[in-house]
């Protein structure tokens, strides 16, 4: 039985308005603030590849992001490469022995412990979310979920701000609570047909479109299975 | 639909049913799939006309897994009782909840409207149990009057209980945060195919149900799962070619 029905709408109202980038620094602000950990990063992945960090709660996770990006090895390559959540802590030596590289980078900057989850809906493959601790602890059952209800929002983050839409828009289409109903992810996988574009971009493609609509995600989704509305290139 | 079966032959069904389930159980499987095999099986041998099975995401929302029919209307059934109905119900108070005649009282207003169109006039949800946590609920629709007995309700708790031993043993889960991210797993499977079947749909030119059709066939005929296909076909490994999928 949940304690909290709604994880998500109180973590977006704390968010607040603002432009996308800001948004997504927020969030790793906030998740560093509320989660017991010492920083956070939100990577961008492009093609199943990682392509570098968009937003860090502060200098010190951005730079263990960079190096880990110009490794080309860590925690959030693992994420890319299979899509699922990775934990290591430098209590378990062989966690980290799995990348050799960075376990050695990571260890001179003061990191102890990566907590790193894909972000993605169904298989779009968005990013991922690192939360670094300065201690080599692990996460308690709740603070867990708390993580994954970060993970939740930077997603939708992450897609609002490749659809080019602002803060405040992201705010007030995300406490829609059918943003996540199956007719929006059949529409999605429908636009990626129509323009022949990654489910990645069709995700993008779709938010955008409902806002210059004027309609909730939702609403725009049951008109586009109803084949009511069309997607085609410019 | 369905006729109400009480023949001598239900010990035998059930026994048919989970020894199907533990098979399952001792093989590489996706939770997704199994789900939809108990779901199916419980229809079958409660003489229901649908199953599903709904379990919370991260987020601490209710969302469909799965159903005994792929029609998106059933799975629609299911997706209303986000917020009512017997299947919230039953995952917010941890116990067996039974619906007799849903028709009747305002309990579930919308729920019960969507529920009538599809001939649906009784209903019981059991509890999705992991450890101390609820984690969702199997649910079961008749469009026959209520005769569920005792009996039928033990059995569709004990299917209900394979499906959560399923959820942990696809992967060893050491901790409820490991849970949550076996549930996150089995309901990304969920939007995969949803995703692939509206892509099969706008290239095959079909409807979402069909486009599903299209998607289950190519997975009995490869030997591989539906969810297996359904991520092939968003990545474009596999597409729509001469009126039919194919390896691209």
């Amino acid at each position: 039985m949940p304690d909290d029905v709604d994880r998500r709408s109180g973590l977006v109202a704390r968010l607040g308005p603002g432009d996308p980038h800001s948004l997504l620094q927020r969030l790793c602000r906030l998740a560093v603030t509320e989660v017991p950990v010492d920083g956070a990063v939100i990577g961008l992945q492009v093609a199943g590849v990682p392509e570098g960090p968009l937003a860090a709660s502060d200098s010190w996770a951005l730079d263990v992001a960079k190096a880990e990006y110009a490794l080309g090895e860590g925690p959030t390559f693992d994420v890319a490469a299979t899509n699922e959540h990775v934990e290591a802590s430098s209590g378990d030596a062989i966690e980290f022995q799995h990348w050799p590289q960075y376990a050695r980078v990571a260890h001179e900057m003061g990191v102890a412990a990566v907590f790193c989850f894909p972000l993605r809906i169904g298989r779009a493959r968005l990013g991922a979310l690192s939360l670094l601790r300065t201690q080599p602890v692990e996460l308690d059952d709740s603070q867990y979920l708390d993580c994954l209800a970060r993970v939740d929002i930077a997603t939708h983050a992450l897609i609002y701000v490749q659809a080019g839409l602002q803060g405040s828009q992201f705010e007030s289409l995300l406490a829609h609570r059918d943003v996540d109903r199956l007719r929006v992810h059949q529409a999605t996988g429908m636009i990626s047909g129509m323009l022949d574009c990654t489910i990645e971009d069709a995700l993008a493609r779709m938010r955008a479109r409902a806002f210059v609509d004027g309609v909730t995600l939702y609403e725009l989704a049951s008109r586009i299975v109803a084949g009511e509305v069309r997607f085609e290139e410019p | 639909m369905t006729e109400i079966k009480r023949s001598g032959s239900y010990d035998a069904e059930f026994a048919h049913v989970m020894a199907e389930a533990v098979r399952t159980l001792a093989s590489d499987f996706e939770f997704l799939d199994l789900a939809h095999q108990l779901t199916v099986s419980t229809a079958s041998l409660l003489g229901a006309g649908a199953a599903g099975v709904m379990l919370e995401d991260a987020t601490g929302r209710l969302q469909v897994l799965s159903a005994s029919d792929e029609d998106t209307r059933l799975l629609e059934i299911f997706e209303l009782q986000r917020e009512e109905g017997p299947c919230y119900e039953c995952w917010r108070s941890g116990t067996v909840v039974t619906a007799p005649d849903i028709l009747t009282g305002d309990r579930w207003p919308s729920f019960v409207k969507e529920a009538r169109t599809l001939g649906f006039v009784s209903a019981a949800a059991v509890p999705l149990r992991l450890r101390a946590r609820v984690v969702g609920a199997l649910n079961v629709f008749w469009t026959t009057p209520w005769t569920v007995s005792a009996q039928d309700m033990d059995a569709v708790q004990a299917l209900a209980d394979v499906a959560a031993v399923g959820l942990v043993q696809q992967r060893l889960a050491r901790e409820s945060g490991v849970v949550a991210e076996q549930l996150g797993n089995a309901l990304h499977s969920r939007v995969t195919i949803e995703q692939a079947k509206g892509l099969v749909a706008t290239k095959a030119h079909v409807d979402i149900d069909d486009a599903f059709g299209i998607l289950e066939a190519y997975a009995v005929a490869s030997g591989s799962s539906v969810v297996a296909v359904a991520q092939d076909v968003v990545d474009r490994i596999i597409t729509w070619q001469d009126g039919a999928l194919r390896p691209a």
